[in-house]
């Protein structure tokens, strides 16, 4: 019991993170689930040792895969995002930051 | 030349390569304040992404984790190996607005980052949970830089004299210039004897089935998780270690340190995705040198099993050759180190003696403490460990489960308009003596991240997080909302 609230509570906490972050979407929802099925796989029992992928236990192979696709996952999401928002360029966003602390507003920084 | 000697003179080529690195650093150019903590975001992404790797692998990341696998199985595995990816998502999704508000806002110290949303008192009490955090975490390194030295024959205490010496000197030099130059170094050697390490395995075995069979037939439970009365490894204890460490990852010094140096937003998404499939390549070797380790030398118990990773490399490798890497192993320390020293000078110095003592405190100054601060904090580490009697990975976990508990005020300051200091305050004020006294007073050391009866079923890290998170919002609700121009400094970015 006590696993599954913190579970969900993780869960909402990264969902929040990631929506906020990333934009609300089916992809940015599948980074949320995978980041925390890595973090914990919480899918599965355990109690066994059967070999599945290199001998390895299932419930090992299930995790590392888990891992690879939010990893990969997370390198489209990021650099695709950042073409759509246009600079990537520090110098440039910290100007326009300053600017914005020094007016108290206006556009907004992506 | 016996084991020992070659030994000595890698790691004594380790140390001049790192002491010429913070000489270089010096040479071209001038120290100033923000370019000796922040070295002026010169590094691109791969000298950022080994930089942090390395100086989080640690000891830990060998011996520690190699005798938590050798101890209780591929579980292990479930402190960083596998949770370094989403390690990475997080060091994005929170240090995003570390690196974009960095700048405009002056920081260059934690506890900057904290006081400009919550005020000075939490500026105060930042470095001082960090020290808190971190003393255990520096202790292993150095306990573990002794054990290193007795396994290769050499002194235990002369090795972590002179060991200590260097890095010291270093990074005493070069600032944070000179330590990542010495990072870019000593990641890759270290990479390079990972790597080494596992064909090693691979070639012992003739793949890893037949190791994990042999395994199957002697001890399964060391590949299952929630076998054994108690488990080593179930839900909980997972939950209670992985937090520990990915949210303890993203509240220690080191992120800061290269979030304040990220010159570049594509260098800033490389690293910290970089992070998680590197720390799994060591942190996996070392599991699996556990395992090996299990099949080859059974029957260690407590310390003595510290000792797994260099015993493994002494029957995988030929005499010399196991030698070798052993010592450069030794780079992996020296850099968690070099962070660590380096990350307190920081944090005391432009957090607690140039706001609150020495308003006036010139560049040249506040350079020159910060030397001091590195060198007093060398001395009270070595002192720590005159009597070793915790395992490194327990004292590492410990160390990250204090810094994991300031999660709340760091993610709640950036993205929770309703977020106040009082909640921040108090949330620490209560969790970090919460964290000591459970974990202490119900399972020190060994079963502090497992579940207790006296608790509900929590471990005593969860406990506290949970306690933290619940102090920190109710507070939050209860007291005024921080001001309007705070909070448009920090919501100026989404």
């Amino acid at each position: 019991m006590i696993p599954v609230i913190i579970l969900v509570l993780l869960q909402v906490g990264v969902l929040w993170l990631v929506f906020r972050q990333l934009g609300r979407n089916l992809m940015s929802v599948a980074i949320a689930v995978l980041a925390v099925l890595n973090a914990c796989p919480w899918f599965t029992t355990y109690e066994t040792a059967e070999p599945f992928f290199l001998g390895q236990p299932w419930w090992l192979s299930v995790w590392m895969i888990s891992a690879v696709a939010l990893l990969v996952l997370l390198y489209i999401r990021l650099f695709r995002m950042s073409d759509k928002q246009g600079t990537e360029d520090l110098p440039e966003l910290w100007a326009r930051v300053r600017k914005r602390l020094m007016e108290g507003g206006g556009e907004d920084i992506p | 030349m016996s084991e020992g000697a070659v030994s000595a003179v890698i790691i004594v080529l380790i140390c001049l390569v790192s002491v010429f690195s913070g000489w270089l650093a010096v040479r071209r150019r001038l120290p100033t304040a923000a370019d000796y903590f922040t070295a002026g975001g010169v590094f691109g992404p791969f000298a950022l992404a080994l930089g942090i790797f390395i100086s989080f692998v640690s000891f830990f990341g060998y011996f520690g984790l190699a005798s938590l696998s050798y101890r209780t199985g591929l579980g292990s595995l479930s402190a960083v190996g596998l949770v370094s990816v989403f390690t990475g998502l997080l060091l994005y999704l929170v240090h995003r607005k570390t690196v974009l508000l960095a700048r405009p806002l002056g920081w260059s110290s934690q506890g900057m980052v904290y006081g400009a949303r919550y005020g000075r008192p939490m500026q105060f009490l930042v470095p001082l949970v960090m020290l808190l955090a971190t003393v255990p975490y520096l202790a292993a390194q150095v306990m573990a830089i002794g054990h290193l030295c007795s396994s290769l024959g050499l002194p235990y205490w002369g090795g972590i004299l002179f060991i200590m010496l260097f890095t010291a000197l270093y990074v005493t030099i070069g600032g944070f210039r000179g330590s990542t130059y010495a990072h870019i170094i000593q990641g890759t050697i270290c990479l390079v004897g990972l790597l080494l390490t596992i064909g090693a395995i691979l070639h012992h075995y003739q793949g890893l089935s037949p190791l994990y069979q042999r395994i199957l037939q002697t001890k399964p439970s060391l590949l299952m998780i929630g076998a054994g009365n108690p488990p080593a490894w179930h839900y909980t204890t997972i939950l209670s270690f992985s937090l520990a460490m990915t949210l303890g990852t993203t509240c220690m010094m080191q992120p800061f340190m290269h979030a304040f140096s990220t010159n570049d937003f594509r260098a800033f998404k490389t690293w910290t995705l970089m992070i998680g499939p590197l720390i799994f390549i060591s942190c996996g070797t070392s599991a699996w040198v556990g395992l090996v380790g299990f099949d080859l030398f059974p029957g260690l118990a407590g310390l003595a099993s510290d000792q797994i990773y260099s015993l493994v490399l002494h029957a995988l490798f030929p005499g010399w050759t196991a030698a070798v890497l052993l010592a450069l192993v030794c780079g992996a320390a020296m850099a968690t180190i070099d962070a660590l020293l380096l990350g307190n000078a920081m944090n005391l110095i432009n957090d607690i003696y140039k706001p609150f003592i020495n308003p006036d405190l010139s560049d040249r100054q506040v350079v020159s403490y910060s030397r001091a601060l590195i060198i007093a904090v060398t001395l009270i580490a070595v002192l720590l460990v005159w009597k070793p009697v915790i395992p490194i990975a327990e004292l590492t976990v410990f160390g990250f489960s204090t810094s994991a508990l300031m999660i709340f005020p760091l993610v709640g300051g950036y993205y929770w308009r309703r977020a106040t200091s009082a909640g921040a305050i108090a949330s620490l004020l209560v969790g970090i003596p919460a964290n000591y006294i459970l974990s202490i007073g119900l399972g020190w050391p060994r079963t502090m991240q497992m579940p207790k009866a006296e608790l509900a079923g929590f471990s005593p890290f969860l406990a506290a997080l949970l306690l933290t998170g619940i102090v920190f919002v109710v507070v939050s609700f209860l007291t005024s909302p921080s001001s309007k121009r705070v909070l448009d400094n920090f919501f100026a970015v989404e």
